[in-house]
């Protein structure tokens, strides 16, 4: 079980099967994977080739046709829609290409949001949201709704809303595919000082080189299977 | 080797009004839509209620209205025709299927909304509620807007018939007047009720993965 510990994800065997009709579309076909705490993992792979549904899948947003999926040694598929949500909420931070901000909040109210499911006090989650926002630099910008800051800004509250419970995992969907390249860079090192920081493993969908450059290691897949991992030092 | 974490996901119902309350009024075009659809229904429903209110006060020589009109008036006066039975029965129903409609679309119009409160740990009962409690204020304003001006056009109405004197006690009448408006009022919660119900259950269920595809 200790040396079980050393591992935040672990995949056996992972199928995702969907069916649209009469066809059978195979996104997944046998994944196996281990993700140590504290690494910075891309999943390279063109489009098609089972990136976001093996993001959903690690996110515990769906659920694996065949295979098991044990995210702190928790099987996620044993469990049911309020541990699911208990999972999502403590130990999962999700960012999104498309920062998916809860519009009509401001960015405060976005990034106190998982600590309000979390059942903190108001105190405590108000002063904790002021922290995070400080760290990612937008203290001043903490009363302003999402359509009133730019897209970096955006993704910095996403950032921070992703770590307001502590997690163990941020898992970043295209976290700079819809930023400019200085943006990009910024969000890219932003996410590397707290995975370094606070060990968090950070587990990207990725196009973005620049993202492949800091990453620990590689995935890249195809088809719906793991191609190849390649470690930092052969990058 | 599986463990099986703390359950405590709370959400407040304060806040989820807090947010049900802004929800409503950045999407103001269609909440306005919805509330008319309401207020226009319900002040049908409520115009017909008060005027049975009104018809009984005219046959009961016990009220006060009585005094005001003589023994002619209301004679003649039906109490409820099957014809405004219809009539109101269809006028709710229609009302029913367009809060269903413009539910449903507000629904999709939110599904990465509803994915993305999902993913920050909630619970599929906190969508329910979240729309739930919007559906409820809605029902609150269409109902008592409708209620009021029901009201008002019944008495407006009975003016022509039994002079202003009758028509005013009608209005001084605390009885018929509360009756109709909470009457309105509860109609009008049952109809936005009954319209959330389907979408927001449609909402709750959906898996985040697929809510957070769809696009805005």
């Amino acid at each position: 079980m200790s040396g079980l510990s050393r591992y935040v994800v672990r995949l056996f065997n992972v199928k995702k099967v969907f069916r649209l009709g009469r066809h059978r579309i195979e996104a997944l076909r046998g994944i196996n994977l281990d993700i140590k705490e504290g690494e910075y993992i891309s999943i390279m792979g063109p489009s098609g080739s089972g990136k976001t549904t093996l993001f959903n899948i690690i996110g515990a947003l769906d659920k694996p046709t065949e295979g098991q999926v044990f995210i702190d040694d928790v099987d996620v598929s044993q469990l049911d829609a309020y541990e699911l949500a208990w999972l999502r909420c403590h130990k999962i931070g999700y960012i999104f290409q498309t920062f998916n901000l809860i519009q009509v909040m401001t960015a405060l109210d976005n990034v106190t949001l998982p600590m309000v499911f979390a059942g903190m006090h108001r105190d405590e989650y108000m002063e904790k949201g002021m922290k995070l926002l400080e760290l990612v630099g937008l203290k001043d910008r903490a009363w302003h709704r999402p359509l009133e800051l730019s897209g970096g800004q955006q993704q910095r509250v996403a950032i921070a809303r992703a770590l307001a419970n502590d997690p163990s995992i941020i898992l970043a969907d295209e976290p700079t595919g819809n930023l400019d390249l200085k943006t990009g860079e910024e969000i890219i090192a932003l996410l590397k000082e707290f995975s370094q920081e606070r060990k968090v493993t950070v587990i990207s969908a990725t196009h973005d080189l620049k993202m492949v450059a800091v990453s620990d290691r590689v995935i890249s897949i195809r088809d719906g299977q793991i191609e190849r991992i390649e470690e930092k030092k052969f990058l | 080797m599986a463990k099986t974490p703390d359950r405590s996901i709370h959400f407040p119902l304060s806040q989820t009004v807090k947010i049900a309350i802004l929800s409503l009024k950045i999407r103001w075009q269609r909440s306005s839509l919805i509330a008319i659809s309401l207020v226009l229904a319900i002040s049908f429903f409520a115009y017909v209620v008060q005027g049975i209110g009104i018809c009984n006060a005219l046959t009961d020589s016990s009220l006060v209205v009585r005094k005001y009109c003589s023994s002619e008036v209301g004679k003649g006066i039906t109490v409820i025709s099957s014809r405004q039975v219809w009539l109101i029965t269809m006028s709710l129903l229609i009302c029913l299927a367009g809060i269903t409609n413009a539910q449903l679309m507000a629904v999709t119009e939110r599904f990465r909304e509803i994915g993305t409160f999902k993913c920050l740990g909630a619970l599929d009962r906190f969508i329910v509620t979240l729309l739930v409690v919007e559906t409820c204020i809605y029902g609150l304003i269409g109902g008592s807007l409708g209620g009021f001006l029901g009201i008002l056009v019944a008495i407006l109405a009975l003016l022509p018939k039994v002079g202003i004197w009758a028509s005013l006690s009608m209005v001084l009448s605390p009885y018929v007047v509360s009756m109709t408006l909470i009457v309105s009022v509860l109609v009008s919660l049952s109809l936005s009720l009954l319209g959330v119900l389907y979408p927001a259950l449609l909402a709750a269920k959906m898996e985040p993965s697929v809510a957070l595809r769809h696009e805005e």
